[in-house]
């Protein structure tokens, strides 16, 4: 009766899926978190439309579809690390503690194969609570916004967290062997990479006075998560009420994300998130399946040996030729940061967004003159804005005053040709949005301020840089700006992760004469030009 | 041919030496009764044998092979049920089987038929479908043996399969027991309760203390511990005289009389008996019956490990 072995469905996962599955648990708990995602979702949607309607505007499309995003994604990372320690802590333990254990192990079923099959039946449980969210989650592409590209990588992410946390839940079972332990450790484990870099990043942020490196919180999966969809996450209406938490956390979401600093790595966090969770849970895994050895549990013998190389080598391999394959895409990034001492600041508290509300007298549909993409909405955190290169920084700003001289003067079809434009050399972002990032103020320097001057030269204005919008002479009466001229105060150039910049700008004729708002500009043919804004624009 | 055989094998757990230099010679096809009282380190010893505790010193051979290589390969020789055991939850009988038979890589046609054998076996077949969990202690007993034979294994090691069964479902396990001796299978079952194994073993290996006290075929034990017999006579002359004769010949202990009947403690081998038996005949006393009374294992056991386990 000798049977002759085959290679079959590992046994441990037919077992553990039949008795999982079975009965109404599973679909109940499914059911349960779909509706609360749904739930949620709509909730979310309300509160988008409810409180950007303020402004008298409708909110658009882009931004609900975003904002649901954003924290559908967030929730999801949610589940997962609540679901995953609770599936995997007592696959090992518990079979100790039933007394099931020794009858498996005196089967000649490798210890590998019980710890892939137990992590894969577990895991492909969280899987199934992930996965079933996505037609749910497929909604806000009626809304747009959001690219499926955007979801590969939240689903990446996702992905690479579950796997992690999983193997730190089985491992956790395997040295712990009590499921109670187990347990414990692999939540306080997580909740350790939920907070712990944050906290870190916060204390040596306040500690040195100084932004501190953003290497610090790539081991977060909330950072992560949020690095590859910060180009994307809106920063209007309700996403600025989920991010609450992000709030108390930090009291702004640039410490999640991390964006605020550009020490060190260009890349968004997730890059190197994803590489450190997968070099986390292969070394787990390798250790753990000599835990669940009943014998020699530590001789290893050649073969073991060549495969965990082999394996930790291949991981290595992957991650260098996804580095080197997608090099090209961030060396522009590289080559616009350098470190400027004048920015390293600790990331500052975003202001609230009812000032701006306070301040709104007029809807924003202004028109755009190059309309060439939506509003688009931009990280609602301070973005690494590296130091450009002179000239860049020049045309950036030159194609701004342009947009303000001949286009967003609020005086609609009869432009006033300002007969003098009075621009302050001192930069500040609080001109334009209340939601663009945030950076101390700076002084352009003297042959930039040159290049802007020249690069404007076909505006009939004559053009006057002041240190202070208060040295500009004022009519006595009015304190309008004396000659019928005009002051324009410009923001710092900030850096986006998909190659546009952001810049805050305003234009103040007169006490009641001014406007504000946060522009996107792109570099088309070389040339940098205004390709849209935040959606926001103040005047008075 | 030994299909168990162990050298010196010893496992310490820290200070305390659970099994102490164990010399096993279990002969292939034998039914081996491994006998000791509780803590004396049958479990331990079993846990060895089934590859799931590491010696600390000593060697095991299964079937004349060593096993600190190819273990894998001696486990589909081994069957093995352990003494407490649990069963997993939300899983029927047939799924019970059919995952063992898996984890040793059956084919499915061959798992199939594997499952319904079994269960026909161990007298399950219309629980097939029941959940696991509702099993009897009996049924759930006879399931974990079930599931070592699977894989059809030369070697057997039943740790306490008795344990914890009403005297009817102990008699069912005695008879599945036999049963597979019959099939030519080496069963090593250990056990604190003497009588069953008395019955069913045909060798005994004695442990107490971790130390092999006695082993090898049930009735070779018996003498080579009784040195000292008891003799029954039923005297029909005169008791007194009978007594009297019986002072005067070498090896003679202690005389009482039970039911009309004389019995004596004499040690001696067979031929210092004989020689008794014709020195009461020449002295005049007549005997109508002559014999020795059988000792059962529970007296061999008592007598070799007599006041050591407190």
């Amino acid at each position: 009766m000798q049977a002759k072995p085959r290679l079959g469905i590992n046994p441990i996962i037919v077992k553990e899926l039949r008795s999982r599955m079975r009965g109404a648990r599973a679909f109940a708990i499914l059911t349960g978190m779909l509706l609360l995602l749904g739930a949620t979702s709509y909730a979310l949607y309300r509160i988008v439309l409810l409180t950007t309607s303020t402004y008298s505007s409708a909110p658009l499309s882009p931004q609900i579809g975003q904002t649901l995003f954003t924290s559908l994604a967030f929730l999801e990372l949610m589940v997962v690390c609540f679901v995953t320690p609770a599936v995997t802590a007592g696959a090992i333990s518990g079979e100790r503690e039933k007394l099931t254990y020794e009858m498996l192990l005196a089967t000649p079923l490798r210890s590998g194969s019980i710890l892939w099959g137990k992590l894969i039946s577990a895991l492909s449980y969280v899987f199934l609570l992930i996965f079933a969210a996505i037609p749910m989650a497929s909604m806000v592409f009626i809304f747009g916004g959001v690219t499926p590209r955007d979801m590969v990588k939240t689903l990446a992410i996702l992905v690479a967290v579950t796997v992690t946390f999983g193997v730190i839940g089985i491992f956790m079972s395997a040295w712990l062997k009590r499921t109670g332990r187990a347990t414990v450790l692999s939540y306080l484990t997580i909740l350790a990479l939920l907070i712990g870099p944050i906290f870190i990043y916060i204390l040596v942020g306040v500690l040195q006075q100084a932004e501190p490196p953003r290497w610090i919180l790539v081991a977060n999966p909330v950072s992560a998560l949020f690095s590859a969809l910060s180009p994307a996450s809106a920063t209007d209406g309700a996403a600025g009420v989920f991010w609450g938490l992000g709030m108390a956390l930090g009291g702004n979401l640039g410490v999640l994300t991390g964006s605020g600093g550009q020490t060190g790595i260009p890349r968004p966090l997730y890059h190197y998130t994803i590489p450190l969770y997968g070099a986390i849970s292969l070394v787990l895994y390798l250790l753990a399946t000599r835990m669940v050895r009943p014998t020699r549990r530590w001789r290893v013998n050649w073969k073991e040996a060549a495969i965990a190389g082999a394996l930790l080598i291949a991981l290595g391999s992957v991650v260098v030729l996804m580095y080197m394959f997608t090099a090209e895409r961030y060396a522009k990034v590289s080559d616009f940061a350098t470190p400027t001492p004048a920015m390293a600041v600790p990331p500052r508290v975003m202001v609230e967004r009812e000032v701006v509300v306070a301040q709104a007298v007029e809807p924003t549909k202004t028109a755009t003159p190059t309309p060439t993409r939506p509003p688009q909405a931009i990280s609602p955190l301070p973005t690494p804005s590296p130091a450009l290169a002179e000239d860049h920084q020049a045309t950036i700003y030159a194609a701004v005053v342009r947009q303000l001289y001949t286009v967003d003067h609020t005086f609609g079809h009869n432009p006033p040709n300002f007969p003098v434009v009075y621009l302050v050399r001192t930069t500040d972002d609080s001109v334009g949005d209340p939601d663009a990032p945030q950076l101390a103020p700076q002084v352009l320097s003297d042959s930039t301020q040159i290049k802007i001057v020249t690069a404007l030269d076909s505006l009939p204005a004559e053009l006057v840089w002041v240190d202070d919008a208060d040295e500009v002479p004022r009519e006595d009466q009015t304190h309008a700006v004396a000659g019928g001229g005009a002051i324009i105060t410009l923001g710092n150039i900030h850096f986006q992760i998909d190659g546009s910049v952001v810049v805050s700008a305003k234009l103040f004729f007169a006490p009641l004469g001014a406007t504000g708002k946060t522009y996107v500009l792109e570099q088309l043919d070389g040339e940098w030009q205004v390709t849209g804004d935040t959606g926001v624009q103040w005047m008075s | 041919m030994l299909a168990i055989e162990t050298q010196s094998l010893t496992r310490r757990f820290g200070k305390i030496t659970a099994v102490d230099a164990l010399n096993l010679h279990v002969p292939a096809g034998s039914l081996f009764g491994l006998i000791g009282p509780n803590g004396a380190g049958k479990t331990t010893t079993l846990r060895m044998l089934a590859g799931l505790l590491q010696p600390t010193s000593g060697e095991i051979k299964i079937n004349g092979q060593i096993t600190n290589h190819d273990w894998r390969d001696l486990l589909r020789q081994i069957g093995y049920m352990p003494d407490f055991f649990g069963v997993y939850e939300d899983m029927l009988v047939w799924e019970y089987l059919d995952f063992f038979a898996r984890c040793y890589e059956l084919t499915p046609a061959h798992r199939q038929r594997v499952t319904d054998e079994l269960l026909e076996l161990v007298d399950l077949t219309e629980k097939r479908d029941a959940y696991v969990q509702t099993l009897s202690r009996g049924m759930r007993q006879r399931l974990c043996l079930a599931h070592a034979l699977v894989h059809d294994p030369q070697v057997l090691l039943l740790d306490e399969p008795a344990s914890g069964l009403d005297p009817r479902a102990r008699v069912e396990m005695r008879e599945l027991l036999r049963e597979l001796g019959a099939m030519g299978k080496t069963i090593v079952v250990s056990s604190h309760i003497l009588m069953e194994l008395a019955e069913l073993c045909d060798s005994v290996g004695i442990i107490e203390k971790g130390r092999l006290v006695a082993s090898g075929p049930l009735d070779e034990i018996t003498r080579q511990v009784k040195q000292e017999r008891t003799l029954r006579l039923k005297v029909i002359s005169d008791p007194c005289q009978a007594e009297a004769v019986l002072r005067g010949q070498p090896g003679v202990g202690k005389i009482y009389e039970a039911n009309g009947h004389l019995e004596l403690e004499f040690s001696g081998d067979d031929e210092a008996t004989a020689d008794l038996l014709e020195n009461l005949v020449t002295h005049g006393v007549r005997i109508a019956s002559f014999s020795e009374i059988s000792s059962d294992l529970e007296e061999v056991f008592l007598r070799l490990t007599k006041g050591e386990i407190a």
